[in-house]
């Protein structure tokens, strides 16, 4: 952690169908300094990516943000409450997941990746050579053949290089990360999050990368933060959180993934699943499943709490769990 | 032991054209495949995508001829034109239950015709038949009289395991069968096969791209690469000292909670698998090993090991 002021900040956001009101992100409040990773991780369903797509803007037309506002560190002047679109280009870029259905196919590499310089009045030629530039650094081998193919002749990997380059093509000084390794194989995902540390080192970089894989998450992320039926459960520092959760979701989550070390065990399971939003539960949201769930769980849902530095735990049994337990 | 499904020398070469001149190629989606599973034993096949593994399930359930070798079941000879009983006795589950259950069916309409189309049941048992088949998979019985829309991703796949355990097989071919599941869901599904496996003694072919599920789940492990078998083995030993330097890069490049942190660090493995229409003469791997040697690019390696490790490399210290 760097202590240095936040680049971004995000308080109270909430997030809502128009129609129907049902909240589907609620209240969710974070921040990024410059050059730390946030890791956000949680189940299909769970807010993850509609919190990070709210930051730009991005939202489907049928969900709205209910509350909530956004203040980013800009280049001179202190934090500042903005507006979405004045993110987009300015500061902030985001990757994807599916880099097929991200990249235009009618456009050339090279004219993807100038695009942006083009778009804030570069000439052509100057934004060509940056467009080789980026693809270099961000590993895409020959650049100069490669900037004349088309999105579609190129690997997934590739694709994902060349999307994180069109990123890197406004300068920004955070970015944001909506699962872009899971569609990829094994050892291709593991060429990209090493990209992606090194930028972060390189250029200083502050990160918010969302997953729905622990394992990932706690590769990359100095912080994390668990996503359950649309609130942060608990947050704290990566390797803190993983060794010793101080919430009962988060341990489940562990507890359900297979390792690659040690002893083979049986997994352990969560019953039944995760609450559809507008029907949630009375008191916690986790509370029907929550094998250390006590009456007063049920009755009103706990409030995201500091347990110590840079903990929180939205949990009213955490003191019960305990600490340093092996998983 | 005798093998309950075998694999010889197995062979997948398709007729293609290729996209630029419209010249033909062969794309070698399976190349020189030979395997053998054992009753009640769970054998997990890794690989990274176009590695020809799920070209390989479509020939174990005999969805695909392949162009050379035999499949043999309990020691007989077996095509693509099965009997009715041999396709009933091995069964696929494929990755998206939500593509493979006909949406406007409830899952018992969908179960009790299985069940009726092999007469496995007398007519007066079918309702005992399709309850306990919903214990077997733990699901609710009321999930029987539901259309797969109005289940979650979980379930729809453990009544993709009931569909394929409702014609009472020998053989589960599971191909990827919980990638597109979150994690919690993930772990019921695999404890379920595991589960199954113990009480009904089934044999189970599991292909996946996640080496902690195959940990967790398979006794043995095969690697593919580039439609070979790279390396074979007990997954224990395969896991704790592998040969192969495909085999050690997969394991270096997987995410895991015991082996966190950041920090720059260059990665497993560079580049990416050569196409599949690419003729590859020595090792398919030889273009992103690190140990590669003139003498890789010469002749496809013999395997080397003994009955139960052998890897196809020449540097495997066996």
């Amino acid at each position: 952690m760097t202590g240095t002021e936040p680049v971004i900040e995000i308080a109270n956001l909430s997030i809502a169908a128009a129609q129907s009101g049902v909240t589907l992100v609620d209240d969710v409040s974070l921040h990024v300094d410059a050059g730390e990773c946030l890791g956000i991780v949680g189940e299909s369903g769970s807010g993850k990516s509609l919190t990070l797509r709210s930051i730009l803007g991005l939202l489907p037309p049928a969900l709205h943000r209910t509350q909530g506002t956004v203040r980013f560190q800009g280049e001179k002047e202190g934090l500042r409450p903005v507006e979405p679109r004045e993110l987009r280009g300015h500061g902030v870029s985001m990757i994807f997941q599916e880099p097929m259905s991200s990249l235009n196919p009618t456009m050339r590499i090279g004219d993807l990746v100038a695009a942006g310089p083009r778009a804030r009045g570069v000439s052509r030629r100057a934004a060509a050579d940056q467009a080789l530039r980026l693809l270099a650094e961000v590993g895409v081998p020959h650049p100069e053949q490669r900037a004349r193919a088309w999105p579609h002749q190129l690997s997934g990997g590739l694709r994902q290089r060349v999307m994180i380059a069109m990123a890197l093509s406004v300068e920004p000084r955070l970015l944001l990360c909506d699962e872009p390794t899971t569609a990829l194989d094994t050892t291709v995902q593991d060429q990209i999050l090493t990209l992606v540390e090194r930028l972060r080192i390189e250029r200083g970089l502050a990160l918010i990368f969302v997953s729905h894989d622990l394992s990932v998450i706690s590769r990359i992320a100095d912080r994390t933060a668990v996503m359950y039926a649309g609130r942060i459960i608990e947050h704290g520092p990566t390797g803190a959180l993983v060794d010793s959760p101080r919430h009962p979701y988060t341990r489940a989550l562990i507890e359900s993934m297979p390792q690659l070390h040690g002893p083979p065990v049986r997994l352990k399971t969560i019953n039944g699943s995760p609450p559809t939003a507008g029907r949630l539960p009375p008191g916690c949201r986790f509370a029907p499943r929550c094998p250390l769930a006590v009456d007063a769980c049920h009755q009103a849902d706990p409030p995201l709490l500091n347990i110590g530095p840079h903990r929180a735990t939205a949990c009213l049994r955490q003191a019960e769990m305990n600490v340093g337990e092996p998983v | 032991m005798s093998a309950l499904i075998e694999l010889d020398d197995i062979e997948v070469h398709f007729d293609v054209k290729t996209r630029r001149s419209g010249t033909p190629a062969t794309l070698r989606a399976v190349d020189g495949v030979s395997l053998a599973v054992e009753r009640s034993q769970c054998l997990g096949v890794v690989g990274e995508s176009g590695c020809g593994k799920s070209t390989l399930a479509c020939v174990l359930v005999g969805l695909t001829a392949p162009t050379a070798g035999r499949v043999r079941y309990d020691g007989r000879e077996i095509g693509v034109d099965r009997s009715k009983d041999l396709r009933r006795r091995v069964q696929m589950v494929f990755q998206d239950p939500v593509a493979s259950l006909n949406p406007r069916r409830r899952v018992r309409s969908v179960l009790s015709e299985l069940i009726d189309c092999h007469d496995l049941v007398p007519e007066a048992g079918m309702t005992s038949a399709l309850n306990s088949l919903m214990d077997m998979v733990n699901l609710p019985r009321r999930v029987l009289d539901a259309r797969p829309r109005e289940l979650s991703g979980g379930q729809r796949q453990r009544v993709a395991i009931a569909r394929a355990l409702a014609v009472q097989p020998d053989i589960l071919v599971a191909d990827e069968a919980v990638s597109a599941l979150d994690v919690s869901a993930q772990a019921t599904v695999v404890n379920l096969l595991a589960d199954l496996r113990a009480e009904l003694g089934l044999t189970i072919v599991f292909i996946s791209h996640d080496l902690g599920i195959i940990r967790t789940l398979c006794d043995r492990v095969a690697v593919m690469y580039a439609g070979r078998v790279v390396e074979e083995g007990p997954a224990d030993t395969v896991f704790a000292s592998a040969q192969h330097p495909y085999t050690r890069a997969l394991l270096r490049a997987a995410p895991d909670l015991g082996r966190r942190g950041t920090g720059s660090r260059s990665p497993a493995l560079e580049g990416e698998p050569s196409g599949a229409l690419d003729v590859i003469t020595g090792c398919p791997f030889v273009s992103r090993c690190p140990e590669a040697e003139a003498i890789c690019s010469a002749a496809p390696p013999a395997y080397v090991g003994d009955g139960t490790h052998r890897t196809a490399c020449i540097h495997a210290a066996h």
